[in-house]
């Protein structure tokens, strides 16, 4: 099927609040995203003439705004404060402490309906994301969600590789544990339990 | 070759983002063999990957972030751009 592309005086009514949510996710603040949504239906009317129809209008200017904003990020060159770098001073502590005494481990990890969880998990996981520290956030949208190379998110962020572990290892056990608990939330732990 | 839980809930990370040395390879699963908490983490580590790939994931829709749009002031400022830009194209 081949898609056509809509007037651009249109695009901001059709897509603006999407595309916006999309930067918003992935950038410090509202006047960036908004920016970044301005720059890329400016570049998509500069580009409408390489529009193959393969993808629809919605998926060729996402992809645009991915583009920008990973030159935003290329610009920025942005410096992570050291703050946000170190491991919390006693999370080997705290981690022992919540793997072997912490209570139950509920297993979202393994559920009988996996069609269902993955729906459900998918939105816990985008309110935990949305929990993360910005920088933190940043890094591992970039990563995870946009699927960018290490390398790349490290050249981008113009952080060293070792950062870049520290700080995805962070993530992923502010993710474990706040998805953890609203699992638990949810009240479907007893049913999932192994 | 001996391991905390900490060190190796690192190494589970870090080789989600690089292959791990033979070295680290090796504490690990020495690791894994005393510690089967590891194996869990390890394994929640995998589904958190799995469900950041999946296609619901291309555009999080956190609640607060459902309701974030432009507002409409916003958007008529974008509008009366594109269209000078469009009519610069026509000139």
């Amino acid at each position: 099927m081949t898609h056509e592309l809509n007037n651009p005086a249109d695009w901001v009514d059709l897509h603006g609040d999407a595309l916006y949510r999309f930067a918003l996710m992935r950038v410090s603040g509202p006047d960036q995203a908004q920016d970044l949504v301005q720059d890329t239906f400016i570049a998509g009317i500069g580009a409408a003439k390489r529009f193959s129809g393969n993808s629809t209008e919605r998926t060729w200017l996402t992809g645009i705004l991915k583009h920008k904003i990973l030159d935003y990020y290329r610009k920025k060159g942005r410096e992570i404060p050291e703050s946000q770098l170190k491991p919390e001073e006693s999370s080997s502590e705290q981690f022992q402490n919540h793997l072997h005494q912490g209570g139950r481990q509920v297993r979202w990890d393994e559920t009988p309906d996996t069609q269902l969880s993955n729906k459900e998990l998918s939105s816990i996981m985008s309110i935990c994301i949305e929990k993360l520290p910005v920088h933190v956030k940043q890094v591992f949208v970039m990563r995870e969600i946009d699927r960018v190379e290490s390398e790349e998110v490290c050249n981008i962020l113009t952080m060293t590789s070792t950062n870049l572990y520290v700080v995805m290892h962070r993530a992923r056990k502010m993710l474990k544990d706040c998805i953890q608990k609203s699992w638990m939330e949810k009240g479907v732990s007893d049913d999932y339990e192994l | 070759m001996t391991m905390n839980c900490d060190k190796a809930s690192f190494l589970m990370s870090k080789e989600q983002d690089k292959p791990l040395s033979l070295y680290e390879k090796t504490s690990l699963k020495f690791h894994f063999i005393v510690c089967a908490a590891c194996i869990h983490t390890r394994n929640q580590m995998n589904r958190i990957r799995e469900i950041c790939g999946l296609p619901e994931m291309q555009i999080p829709d956190a609640s607060k972030l459902k309701e974030a749009s432009l507002d409409q002031e916003c958007k008529e400022k974008m509008k009366s751009k594109l269209n000078e830009r469009l009519n610069q194209g026509l000139n």
